[in-house]
Protein backbone atom coordinates (compact mmCIF):
# COMPACT_ATOMS: atom_id res chain seq x y z
CA UNK A 1 0.00 0.00 0.00
CA UNK A 2 1.24 3.50 -1.13
CA UNK A 3 0.50 5.11 2.42
CA UNK A 4 2.94 2.00 4.20
CA UNK A 5 5.88 2.74 2.02
CA UNK A 6 5.67 6.71 2.04
CA UNK A 7 5.23 6.50 5.96
CA UNK A 8 8.11 3.63 5.76
CA UNK A 9 10.32 5.89 3.24
CA UNK A 10 9.92 9.22 5.17
CA UNK A 11 11.20 7.03 8.54
CA UNK A 12 13.97 5.84 6.62
CA UNK A 13 15.22 8.95 5.10
CA UNK A 14 14.68 10.96 8.07
CA UNK A 15 17.47 8.02 9.85
CA UNK A 16 19.74 9.31 7.63
CA UNK A 17 20.62 12.78 9.15
CA UNK A 18 24.27 13.96 10.27
CA UNK A 19 24.96 13.80 14.02
CA UNK A 20 23.50 15.69 16.63
CA UNK A 21 26.36 16.26 18.65
CA UNK A 22 26.79 19.49 19.74
CA UNK A 23 23.12 20.19 19.11
CA UNK A 24 22.53 21.70 22.38
CA UNK A 25 25.93 24.15 22.23
CA UNK A 26 24.89 25.41 19.31
CA UNK A 27 20.85 26.11 20.95
CA UNK A 28 22.94 28.06 23.68
CA UNK A 29 24.77 29.96 21.43
CA UNK A 30 21.29 30.70 19.85
CA UNK A 31 19.66 31.98 22.79
CA UNK A 32 22.27 34.23 23.74
CA UNK A 33 22.08 36.01 20.88
CA UNK A 34 18.08 36.20 20.77
CA UNK A 35 18.90 37.34 24.50
CA UNK A 36 21.19 40.12 23.54
CA UNK A 37 18.54 41.19 20.64
CA UNK A 38 16.13 41.10 22.91
CA UNK A 39 18.03 43.04 25.18
CA UNK A 40 19.04 45.39 22.50
CA UNK A 41 15.21 46.05 21.41
CA UNK A 42 14.16 46.63 25.44
CA UNK A 43 17.01 49.20 24.87
CA UNK A 44 15.42 51.59 22.50
CA UNK A 45 12.15 50.73 23.54
CA UNK A 46 13.44 52.09 27.42
CA UNK A 47 14.43 55.06 25.45
CA UNK A 48 11.36 55.78 23.37
CA UNK A 49 9.69 55.15 26.56
CA UNK A 50 12.07 57.62 28.60
CA UNK A 51 11.33 60.35 25.61
CA UNK A 52 8.24 60.32 25.70
CA UNK A 53 8.24 60.63 29.40
CA UNK A 54 10.61 64.11 28.72
CA UNK A 55 8.62 64.96 26.43
CA UNK A 56 4.71 64.29 28.12
CA UNK A 57 5.57 65.15 32.15
CA UNK A 58 1.86 64.91 32.88
CA UNK A 59 1.83 61.13 31.53
CA UNK A 60 3.72 60.17 34.39
CA UNK A 61 2.76 62.58 37.63
CA UNK A 62 5.63 61.27 39.61
CA UNK A 63 8.60 60.17 38.98
CA UNK A 64 9.47 56.46 39.93
CA UNK A 65 12.11 54.10 40.04
CA UNK A 66 13.31 51.44 38.07
CA UNK A 67 11.11 48.30 38.39
CA UNK A 68 13.32 44.98 39.05
CA UNK A 69 12.86 42.08 37.33
CA UNK A 70 13.68 39.70 40.52
CA UNK A 71 13.24 39.91 43.82
CA UNK A 72 15.76 38.06 46.10
CA UNK A 73 14.79 36.36 48.74
CA UNK A 74 15.96 36.96 52.51
CA UNK A 75 19.29 35.89 53.05
CA UNK A 76 22.88 37.28 53.68
CA UNK A 77 25.21 37.01 55.35
CA UNK A 78 27.88 34.28 54.93
CA UNK A 79 26.12 31.57 54.81
CA UNK A 80 27.32 28.32 53.12
CA UNK A 81 25.47 26.64 50.07
CA UNK A 82 26.52 23.23 49.33
CA UNK A 83 25.68 20.93 46.30
CA UNK A 84 27.59 18.10 47.83
CA UNK A 85 26.54 16.03 45.17
CA UNK A 86 28.29 18.62 42.36
CA UNK A 87 31.06 18.85 45.02
CA UNK A 88 31.20 22.44 45.72
CA UNK A 89 30.19 24.87 48.84
CA UNK A 90 30.10 28.54 48.74
CA UNK A 91 29.87 31.86 50.87
CA UNK A 92 27.21 33.78 50.32
CA UNK A 93 28.53 37.21 49.40
CA UNK A 94 28.11 40.44 50.91
CA UNK A 95 25.47 41.84 49.08
CA UNK A 96 23.99 39.36 47.21
CA UNK A 97 20.83 37.18 47.95
CA UNK A 98 20.24 33.51 47.02
CA UNK A 99 17.26 33.96 43.80
CA UNK A 100 15.06 31.71 45.66
CA UNK A 101 11.81 30.44 45.90
CA UNK A 102 9.97 33.70 46.14
CA UNK A 103 11.24 34.62 42.61
CA UNK A 104 9.37 31.75 41.12
CA UNK A 105 12.70 30.63 39.60
CA UNK A 106 13.77 27.55 42.08
CA UNK A 107 14.07 26.56 44.66
CA UNK A 108 17.75 27.10 45.88
CA UNK A 109 17.74 24.52 48.83
CA UNK A 110 16.57 21.63 46.56
CA UNK A 111 18.74 18.82 46.76
CA UNK A 112 17.28 18.11 43.41
CA UNK A 113 18.75 20.88 41.83
CA UNK A 114 22.21 21.50 41.43
CA UNK A 115 22.95 24.59 40.60
CA UNK A 116 23.49 28.01 43.00
CA UNK A 117 21.45 30.71 41.86
CA UNK A 118 22.60 34.37 43.27
CA UNK A 119 21.13 38.10 42.82
CA UNK A 120 23.14 41.09 43.61
CA UNK A 121 20.47 43.01 46.00
CA UNK A 122 21.01 46.58 45.55
CA UNK A 123 20.82 47.55 42.47
CA UNK A 124 19.85 44.25 41.61
CA UNK A 125 21.27 44.28 38.41
CA UNK A 126 23.69 40.99 38.27
CA UNK A 127 23.39 37.76 38.63
CA UNK A 128 25.11 33.99 39.27
CA UNK A 129 25.19 31.02 38.73
CA UNK A 130 27.33 28.33 39.93
CA UNK A 131 27.18 24.55 38.39
CA UNK A 132 29.22 21.92 37.40
CA UNK A 133 29.27 21.12 33.68
CA UNK A 134 32.34 19.37 31.37
CA UNK A 135 34.18 21.37 29.18
CA UNK A 136 35.54 20.39 26.33
CA UNK A 137 38.54 18.48 26.28
CA UNK A 138 40.61 21.03 24.41
CA UNK A 139 40.44 23.07 27.09
CA UNK A 140 41.79 20.54 29.57
CA UNK A 141 44.89 21.60 28.38
CA UNK A 142 45.02 25.12 28.19
CA UNK A 143 43.81 24.35 32.21
CA UNK A 144 47.30 23.08 32.03
CA UNK A 145 45.54 19.23 32.83
CA UNK A 146 45.55 17.32 29.04
CA UNK A 147 42.86 15.36 28.52
CA UNK A 148 44.76 11.84 28.09
CA UNK A 149 41.87 9.56 28.14
CA UNK A 150 39.59 7.99 24.72
CA UNK A 151 37.57 10.07 22.98
CA UNK A 152 35.00 11.97 25.04
CA UNK A 153 31.22 10.27 24.37
CA UNK A 154 29.32 12.10 21.63
CA UNK A 155 26.32 14.06 22.44
CA UNK A 156 27.17 15.54 25.91
CA UNK A 157 26.89 19.62 26.29
CA UNK A 158 30.05 20.07 26.65
CA UNK A 159 31.00 24.09 27.76
CA UNK A 160 32.74 26.18 25.47
CA UNK A 161 34.35 29.63 26.87
CA UNK A 162 32.92 32.79 24.64
CA UNK A 163 34.46 35.54 24.67
CA UNK A 164 37.87 37.09 26.03
CA UNK A 165 39.31 33.97 27.55
CA UNK A 166 42.62 34.50 30.19
CA UNK A 167 43.48 32.00 32.74
CA UNK A 168 43.99 32.22 36.52
CA UNK A 169 45.11 30.02 39.35
CA UNK A 170 43.07 29.50 42.92
CA UNK A 171 45.18 30.22 46.44
CA UNK A 172 44.97 25.98 46.04
CA UNK A 173 46.64 25.71 42.97
CA UNK A 174 42.98 24.71 40.98
CA UNK A 175 43.52 26.01 37.73
CA UNK A 176 40.63 28.64 36.18
CA UNK A 177 39.52 29.81 32.66
CA UNK A 178 38.12 32.88 32.46
CA UNK A 179 35.77 34.05 29.21
CA UNK A 180 34.75 38.05 28.95
CA UNK A 181 32.13 39.52 26.68
CA UNK A 182 30.96 42.70 27.07
CA UNK A 183 27.62 43.69 25.82
CA UNK A 184 27.47 47.10 23.89
CA UNK A 185 24.50 48.00 25.78
CA UNK A 186 26.84 48.07 28.82
CA UNK A 187 25.69 45.07 30.22
CA UNK A 188 28.39 41.54 29.92
CA UNK A 189 28.74 37.87 31.16
CA UNK A 190 31.79 36.57 32.69
CA UNK A 191 32.33 32.71 32.72
CA UNK A 192 34.81 31.11 34.98
CA UNK A 193 35.69 27.46 34.32
CA UNK A 194 37.36 25.74 37.28
CA UNK A 195 39.09 22.55 37.13
CA UNK A 196 36.67 20.38 39.28
CA UNK A 197 37.55 16.53 37.99
CA UNK A 198 35.36 14.19 39.72
CA UNK A 199 36.63 11.73 42.43
CA UNK A 200 35.61 8.12 41.61
CA UNK A 201 35.82 5.83 45.10
CA UNK A 202 32.78 4.06 44.20
CA UNK A 203 34.02 0.39 44.16
CA UNK A 204 36.10 -1.86 42.56
CA UNK A 205 33.94 -2.88 40.19
CA UNK A 206 33.01 0.53 38.60
CA UNK A 207 35.69 2.47 36.91
CA UNK A 208 35.92 6.01 36.79
CA UNK A 209 35.22 6.84 33.22
CA UNK A 210 38.00 9.54 31.85
CA UNK A 211 35.81 12.16 31.07
CA UNK A 212 35.36 12.71 34.10
CA UNK A 213 38.04 14.18 34.43
CA UNK A 214 36.55 17.41 32.01
CA UNK A 215 34.13 18.07 34.73
CA UNK A 216 34.74 22.34 35.80
CA UNK A 217 32.88 24.56 38.53
CA UNK A 218 31.31 27.07 36.28
CA UNK A 219 30.22 30.88 37.42
CA UNK A 220 28.53 32.73 34.67
CA UNK A 221 27.96 36.06 36.02
CA UNK A 222 25.58 38.40 33.98
CA UNK A 223 24.99 41.91 34.40
CA UNK A 224 23.24 45.02 32.77
CA UNK A 225 23.97 48.48 32.01
CA UNK A 226 22.63 49.08 35.54
CA UNK A 227 25.62 47.29 37.68
CA UNK A 228 28.85 48.56 37.92
CA UNK A 229 31.20 45.90 36.13
CA UNK A 230 33.99 46.33 38.19
CA UNK A 231 32.13 45.59 41.45
CA UNK A 232 30.29 42.31 40.26
CA UNK A 233 33.34 41.18 38.22
CA UNK A 234 35.50 41.41 41.87
CA UNK A 235 32.36 39.64 43.94
CA UNK A 236 32.22 36.84 41.32
CA UNK A 237 36.53 36.29 41.70
CA UNK A 238 36.00 36.52 44.88
CA UNK A 239 33.82 33.52 44.69
CA UNK A 240 35.73 31.52 42.12
CA UNK A 241 38.83 31.89 45.31
CA UNK A 242 36.87 31.01 47.95
CA UNK A 243 34.56 28.49 46.54
CA UNK A 244 35.57 25.12 48.76
CA UNK A 245 35.74 21.39 46.88
CA UNK A 246 33.71 19.29 48.58
CA UNK A 247 32.24 15.70 48.32
CA UNK A 248 33.44 13.87 45.16
CA UNK A 249 35.58 16.89 44.72
CA UNK A 250 38.28 16.49 46.90
CA UNK A 251 41.31 14.16 46.87
CA UNK A 252 40.81 11.57 48.70
CA UNK A 253 38.02 11.25 48.14
CA UNK A 254 34.89 10.92 50.55
CA UNK A 255 32.76 10.60 48.04
CA UNK A 256 28.46 10.21 49.17
CA UNK A 257 28.44 6.68 47.52
CA UNK A 258 25.45 6.28 44.85
CA UNK A 259 23.40 8.51 45.81
CA UNK A 260 19.49 7.95 44.00
CA UNK A 261 18.83 9.60 40.72
CA UNK A 262 16.61 12.43 40.71
CA UNK A 263 15.02 11.99 43.75
CA UNK A 264 14.50 8.33 42.71
CA UNK A 265 11.59 9.20 40.64
CA UNK A 266 10.96 7.62 37.82
CA UNK A 267 8.68 10.29 36.18
CA UNK A 268 11.71 12.14 36.25
CA UNK A 269 13.69 10.18 34.58
CA UNK A 270 12.16 8.78 31.41
CA UNK A 271 12.51 9.50 28.31
CA UNK A 272 9.86 7.75 26.10
CA UNK A 273 9.78 6.99 22.12
CA UNK A 274 7.72 5.33 20.58
CA UNK A 275 8.25 3.65 17.37
CA UNK A 276 5.70 2.40 14.94
CA UNK A 277 5.46 -0.10 11.83
CA UNK A 278 7.70 -2.63 10.61
CA UNK A 279 11.37 -3.12 10.37
CA UNK A 280 12.40 0.02 11.89
CA UNK A 281 15.79 0.83 12.72
CA UNK A 282 16.75 2.37 15.82
CA UNK A 283 18.24 5.36 15.32
CA UNK A 284 20.18 5.75 17.86
CA UNK A 285 21.86 2.15 17.95
CA UNK A 286 20.94 1.08 14.40
CA UNK A 287 20.47 -2.33 15.50
CA UNK A 288 17.27 -2.89 16.75
CA UNK A 289 14.03 -4.34 14.02
CA UNK A 290 10.55 -4.18 15.16
CA UNK A 291 8.46 -6.80 13.69
CA UNK A 292 5.38 -6.10 11.29
CA UNK A 293 2.46 -4.38 12.78
CA UNK A 294 3.92 -3.81 16.71
CA UNK A 295 4.17 -0.79 18.81
CA UNK A 296 7.65 -0.31 20.13
CA UNK A 297 7.81 1.72 23.01
CA UNK A 298 11.23 2.46 24.94
CA UNK A 299 11.93 4.00 28.20
CA UNK A 300 15.50 5.67 27.92
CA UNK A 301 16.92 6.66 31.46
CA UNK A 302 18.64 9.62 32.11
CA UNK A 303 19.72 12.27 34.80
CA UNK A 304 21.33 15.35 34.69
CA UNK A 305 22.78 15.89 38.08
CA UNK A 306 26.28 15.10 36.39
CA UNK A 307 26.92 12.70 39.66
CA UNK A 308 27.13 8.67 39.92
CA UNK A 309 23.47 7.50 41.02
CA UNK A 310 21.65 4.52 40.77
CA UNK A 311 18.45 4.03 39.59
CA UNK A 312 16.26 0.86 41.06
CA UNK A 313 12.94 0.63 39.79
CA UNK A 314 9.78 -1.18 37.79
CA UNK A 315 8.21 0.29 35.60
CA UNK A 316 5.33 -1.22 33.57
CA UNK A 317 3.45 -1.00 30.44
CA UNK A 318 -0.35 -0.85 30.70
CA UNK A 319 -2.79 -1.07 27.92
CA UNK A 320 -5.88 0.79 28.67
CA UNK A 321 -9.41 1.35 27.18
CA UNK A 322 -10.83 3.37 28.76
CA UNK A 323 -10.76 3.23 31.85
CA UNK A 324 -9.95 -0.02 32.43
CA UNK A 325 -7.35 -1.99 31.34
CA UNK A 326 -7.33 -3.77 28.03
CA UNK A 327 -7.66 -7.41 26.75
CA UNK A 328 -4.25 -7.63 25.72
CA UNK A 329 -1.94 -10.56 26.82
CA UNK A 330 1.21 -9.67 29.51
CA UNK A 331 -0.73 -6.55 30.25
CA UNK A 332 0.73 -4.69 32.94
CA UNK A 333 4.26 -6.28 31.95
CA UNK A 334 7.11 -4.96 34.34
CA UNK A 335 10.28 -4.05 33.64
CA UNK A 336 13.48 -3.91 36.13
CA UNK A 337 15.13 -0.96 35.53
CA UNK A 338 18.09 -1.18 38.14
CA UNK A 339 21.33 0.50 36.88
CA UNK A 340 24.17 2.96 37.96
CA UNK A 341 24.01 5.72 35.95
CA UNK A 342 26.17 8.62 35.07
CA UNK A 343 24.15 11.76 35.01
CA UNK A 344 25.14 13.84 32.12
CA UNK A 345 23.97 17.69 31.30
CA UNK A 346 22.78 16.14 27.48
CA UNK A 347 20.83 13.72 25.50
CA UNK A 348 23.02 10.82 25.94
CA UNK A 349 23.65 10.16 28.70
CA UNK A 350 25.31 6.68 29.57
CA UNK A 351 22.54 4.90 30.41
CA UNK A 352 20.19 2.02 29.80
CA UNK A 353 17.18 1.39 28.53
CA UNK A 354 13.88 -0.72 28.56
CA UNK A 355 11.34 -1.84 25.71
CA UNK A 356 7.99 -3.74 25.02
CA UNK A 357 6.11 -4.63 21.90
CA UNK A 358 2.56 -4.60 21.43
CA UNK A 359 1.09 -6.39 18.38
CA UNK A 360 -2.03 -7.76 17.31
CA UNK A 361 -4.73 -5.38 18.47
CA UNK A 362 -8.25 -5.90 17.24
CA UNK A 363 -10.43 -4.15 19.73
CA UNK A 364 -11.13 -0.18 19.76
CA UNK A 365 -8.99 2.33 18.59
CA UNK A 366 -8.92 4.09 21.58
CA UNK A 367 -6.71 2.28 23.25
CA UNK A 368 -3.63 3.65 24.91
CA UNK A 369 -0.60 2.51 26.20
CA UNK A 370 0.73 3.93 29.62
CA UNK A 371 3.66 4.17 31.74
CA UNK A 372 2.96 2.84 35.44
CA UNK A 373 4.64 3.05 37.99
CA UNK A 374 3.53 -0.85 39.30
CA UNK A 375 5.45 -0.54 42.70
CA UNK A 376 2.64 2.32 43.89
CA UNK A 377 -0.87 1.13 44.67
CA UNK A 378 -2.99 1.94 42.99
CA UNK A 379 -0.76 1.98 40.40
CA UNK A 380 0.16 5.72 39.02
CA UNK A 381 0.24 6.32 35.60
CA UNK A 382 3.28 8.20 34.47
CA UNK A 383 3.48 8.76 30.87
CA UNK A 384 1.24 7.92 28.04
CA UNK A 385 2.85 6.19 24.92
CA UNK A 386 1.93 8.34 22.48
CA UNK A 387 1.16 6.07 19.10
CA UNK A 388 -2.03 4.83 17.60
CA UNK A 389 -2.66 0.84 18.45
CA UNK A 390 -0.80 -1.43 16.82
CA UNK A 391 -3.25 -2.76 13.47
CA UNK A 392 -5.17 -6.08 13.72
CA UNK A 393 -3.26 -9.19 12.31
CA UNK A 394 -5.46 -11.67 13.25
CA UNK A 395 -8.67 -11.45 15.01
CA UNK A 396 -8.73 -14.93 15.96
CA UNK A 397 -5.49 -14.51 17.88
CA UNK A 398 -5.02 -12.36 21.16
CA UNK A 399 -3.21 -9.16 21.31
CA UNK A 400 -0.33 -9.40 23.12
CA UNK A 401 2.54 -7.12 24.61
CA UNK A 402 6.13 -8.74 25.22
CA UNK A 403 9.23 -7.44 25.88
CA UNK A 404 9.81 -5.44 28.96
CA UNK A 405 13.29 -6.35 28.94
CA UNK A 406 16.10 -3.87 29.91
CA UNK A 407 19.12 -3.44 27.83
CA UNK A 408 22.33 -1.02 28.80
CA UNK B 1 6.06 37.09 31.12
CA UNK B 2 7.96 35.09 33.39
CA UNK B 3 11.45 34.46 31.56
CA UNK B 4 13.09 31.23 31.94
CA UNK B 5 15.03 30.72 35.57
CA UNK B 6 17.52 27.92 36.44
CA UNK B 7 15.36 25.44 37.33
CA UNK B 8 13.31 25.66 33.82
CA UNK B 9 16.89 25.22 32.74
CA UNK B 10 17.40 21.85 33.61
CA UNK B 11 13.90 21.20 32.35
CA UNK B 12 14.11 22.48 28.93
CA UNK B 13 17.79 20.48 28.64
CA UNK B 14 15.32 16.96 29.06
CA UNK B 15 12.94 18.73 26.57
CA UNK B 16 15.32 19.19 24.12
CA UNK B 17 17.01 16.17 24.71
CA UNK B 18 13.90 14.35 23.78
CA UNK B 19 12.65 16.80 21.11
CA UNK B 20 15.51 17.84 19.12
CA UNK B 21 16.43 15.24 16.59
CA UNK B 22 12.76 14.33 16.31
CA UNK B 23 11.95 18.33 15.41
CA UNK B 24 15.26 17.83 13.22
CA UNK B 25 13.83 15.07 11.66
CA UNK B 26 10.74 16.55 11.10
CA UNK B 27 12.63 19.57 9.39
CA UNK B 28 14.43 17.44 7.17
CA UNK B 29 11.03 15.97 5.71
CA UNK B 30 9.44 19.20 5.12
CA UNK B 31 12.67 20.98 3.85
CA UNK B 32 14.69 18.20 2.50
CA UNK B 33 18.03 19.83 3.84
CA UNK B 34 19.98 18.60 6.88
CA UNK B 35 21.37 22.55 7.15
CA UNK B 36 17.64 24.55 6.91
CA UNK B 37 15.85 21.56 9.49
CA UNK B 38 19.15 21.92 12.04
CA UNK B 39 18.01 25.83 11.44
CA UNK B 40 14.31 25.13 11.88
CA UNK B 41 14.79 22.80 14.87
CA UNK B 42 17.26 25.27 16.80
CA UNK B 43 14.72 28.53 15.76
CA UNK B 44 11.80 26.40 17.40
CA UNK B 45 13.47 25.24 20.15
CA UNK B 46 14.58 28.64 21.11
CA UNK B 47 11.33 30.42 20.98
CA UNK B 48 9.95 27.21 22.99
CA UNK B 49 12.36 28.10 25.08
CA UNK B 50 11.26 32.41 25.59
CA UNK B 51 7.45 31.22 26.58
CA UNK B 52 9.16 27.49 28.68
CA UNK B 53 7.49 28.99 31.68
CA UNK B 54 3.96 28.36 30.09
CA UNK B 55 4.73 25.56 27.57
CA UNK B 56 6.09 22.98 29.81
CA UNK B 57 2.54 23.29 31.41
CA UNK B 58 0.48 21.90 28.23
CA UNK B 59 0.12 18.53 28.00
CA UNK B 60 2.34 17.85 24.90
CA UNK B 61 4.88 20.36 24.81
CA UNK B 62 6.63 18.31 22.05
CA UNK B 63 3.53 19.37 20.03
CA UNK B 64 3.77 22.78 20.98
CA UNK B 65 7.18 22.80 19.43
CA UNK B 66 6.70 20.78 16.41
CA UNK B 67 3.48 23.99 15.51
CA UNK B 68 6.46 26.53 15.52
CA UNK B 69 8.49 24.82 13.71
CA UNK B 70 5.71 23.93 10.94
CA UNK B 71 4.69 27.35 11.13
CA UNK B 72 8.30 28.70 10.63
CA UNK B 73 8.42 26.56 7.52
CA UNK B 74 5.82 27.78 6.16
CA UNK B 75 6.59 31.63 6.43
CA UNK B 76 9.95 30.79 5.32
CA UNK B 77 8.18 29.42 2.20
CA UNK B 78 5.66 32.12 1.67
CA UNK B 79 8.39 34.71 2.23
CA UNK B 80 10.67 33.16 -0.89
CA UNK B 81 8.55 30.35 -3.01
CA UNK B 82 10.95 29.93 -5.66
CA UNK B 83 14.00 30.52 -3.96
CA UNK B 84 12.42 27.77 -1.09
CA UNK B 85 11.78 25.50 -4.02
CA UNK B 86 14.59 25.40 -5.59
CA UNK B 87 16.33 25.02 -2.42
CA UNK B 88 14.28 22.02 -2.10
CA UNK B 89 15.38 20.82 -5.34
CA UNK B 90 19.05 21.49 -4.72
CA UNK B 91 19.59 19.66 -1.50
CA UNK B 92 17.63 16.67 -1.80
CA UNK B 93 19.32 14.13 -3.92
CA UNK B 94 23.13 15.01 -1.93
CA UNK B 95 21.66 14.68 1.31
CA UNK B 96 19.83 11.78 1.34
CA UNK B 97 21.81 8.75 1.14
CA UNK B 98 20.50 6.00 -1.17
CA UNK B 99 21.37 3.13 1.24
CA UNK B 100 17.88 1.96 1.63
CA UNK B 101 16.77 0.58 -1.85
CA UNK B 102 16.11 1.87 -5.06
CA UNK B 103 12.70 1.75 -4.26
CA UNK B 104 12.92 4.04 -1.46
CA UNK B 105 15.01 7.00 -3.88
CA UNK B 106 12.69 6.87 -5.95
CA UNK B 107 9.35 7.40 -3.39
CA UNK B 108 11.98 9.84 -1.33
CA UNK B 109 12.96 11.81 -4.70
CA UNK B 110 9.53 11.94 -5.83
CA UNK B 111 8.41 12.97 -2.45
CA UNK B 112 11.41 16.01 -3.05
CA UNK B 113 9.33 17.01 -6.20
CA UNK B 114 5.67 17.50 -4.70
CA UNK B 115 4.66 20.85 -4.11
CA UNK B 116 5.14 22.16 -0.56
CA UNK B 117 1.50 21.95 1.01
CA UNK B 118 1.18 18.63 -0.70
CA UNK B 119 4.58 17.03 0.94
CA UNK B 120 3.81 19.30 3.99
CA UNK B 121 0.20 17.17 4.49
CA UNK B 122 1.94 13.71 3.63
CA UNK B 123 4.90 14.43 6.23
CA UNK B 124 2.49 15.34 8.82
CA UNK B 125 0.23 12.57 7.74
CA UNK B 126 2.73 9.86 7.55
CA UNK B 127 5.43 10.51 9.25
CA UNK B 128 4.12 12.19 12.21
CA UNK B 129 1.03 10.23 12.28
CA UNK B 130 -1.18 13.02 12.89
CA UNK B 131 -5.22 12.72 11.83
CA UNK B 132 -6.42 14.67 8.66
CA UNK B 133 -8.01 16.92 11.41
CA UNK B 134 -4.82 17.64 13.20
CA UNK B 135 -3.29 18.50 10.25
CA UNK B 136 -5.88 20.99 9.07
CA UNK B 137 -5.66 22.23 12.15
CA UNK B 138 -1.62 22.94 12.33
CA UNK B 139 -1.44 24.04 8.86
CA UNK B 140 -4.56 26.05 9.47
CA UNK B 141 -5.82 24.96 6.31
CA UNK B 142 -9.63 23.39 6.07
CA UNK B 143 -10.24 19.78 6.34
CA UNK B 144 -11.21 19.59 2.71
CA UNK B 145 -8.06 21.53 1.63
CA UNK B 146 -6.07 18.78 3.66
CA UNK B 147 -7.39 15.64 2.58
CA UNK B 148 -7.33 16.78 -1.21
CA UNK B 149 -3.76 17.65 -1.13
CA UNK B 150 -3.17 14.27 0.53
CA UNK B 151 -5.10 12.44 -2.49
CA UNK B 152 -3.27 14.85 -4.89
CA UNK B 153 0.12 13.97 -3.40
CA UNK B 154 -0.56 10.28 -3.22
CA UNK B 155 -1.74 10.23 -6.64
CA UNK B 156 1.12 12.27 -8.29
CA UNK B 157 3.53 9.57 -6.14
CA UNK B 158 1.56 6.94 -7.53
CA UNK B 159 2.17 7.96 -10.80
CA UNK B 160 5.76 8.47 -10.35
CA UNK B 161 6.35 5.26 -9.21
CA UNK B 162 4.42 3.80 -12.13
CA UNK B 163 6.62 5.92 -14.43
CA UNK B 164 9.57 4.71 -12.57
CA UNK B 165 8.75 0.94 -12.59
CA UNK B 166 7.74 1.34 -16.57
CA UNK B 167 11.46 3.07 -17.16
CA UNK B 168 9.65 6.42 -18.14
CA UNK B 169 11.16 8.84 -15.50
CA UNK B 170 9.50 11.32 -16.92
CA UNK B 171 6.20 9.65 -16.46
CA UNK B 172 5.46 11.09 -12.56
CA UNK B 173 4.86 15.17 -13.22
CA UNK B 174 1.25 15.93 -13.43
Amino acid sequence: MLEERVKETLERVAETGPSEAGGYDRFLRRRRRAARTLTAATGVALVVVLGLAVAMPWILPTRRTATQVTAPTAGGGAAALSRPHQGFEVDLPDGWATLGADSGVHRVDSPSVGTISLVQKSPRAAEMTISTGLINSRYNAVLGRPYRGPSPPTGVRYLEPEGTVSSGRRPDGRPFLRAVQRHPDGGGVVDYYIWWPYRCALGPDLRCPAVLGLRVLHLQLHWTKLAQPAKVMAAAERVVRTVRPIGNAVDPAPVPGQPTCSANSPDRLGVVDTYRGRELRDPRTGAYALAKGSVEAMLRLADYNLVYCRVQHKIAVVVMDGDTPAAVRGNGLAAPVSDVLLGMVASQPLGSWANWQWTNWCGSRSATPWYVDPDVRPAKRLARITSSPPPCLDPRHPSVLQGGHTAP
Amino acid sequence: MRLPGVADDLQFREFFAGEYGRLRRLGFLLSGDWAQAEELAQEALVRVWWVWPRVRRLRHPGAYARRVLVNRHRSLLRRAVIEARHAVRTHTHEAYQPDQGEDAMVLWAAICDLPPRQRAVLVLRFYEGLTEAEVARLLRLPLGTVKSLAHRGLVRLRATLDAAATGNPRGGGS
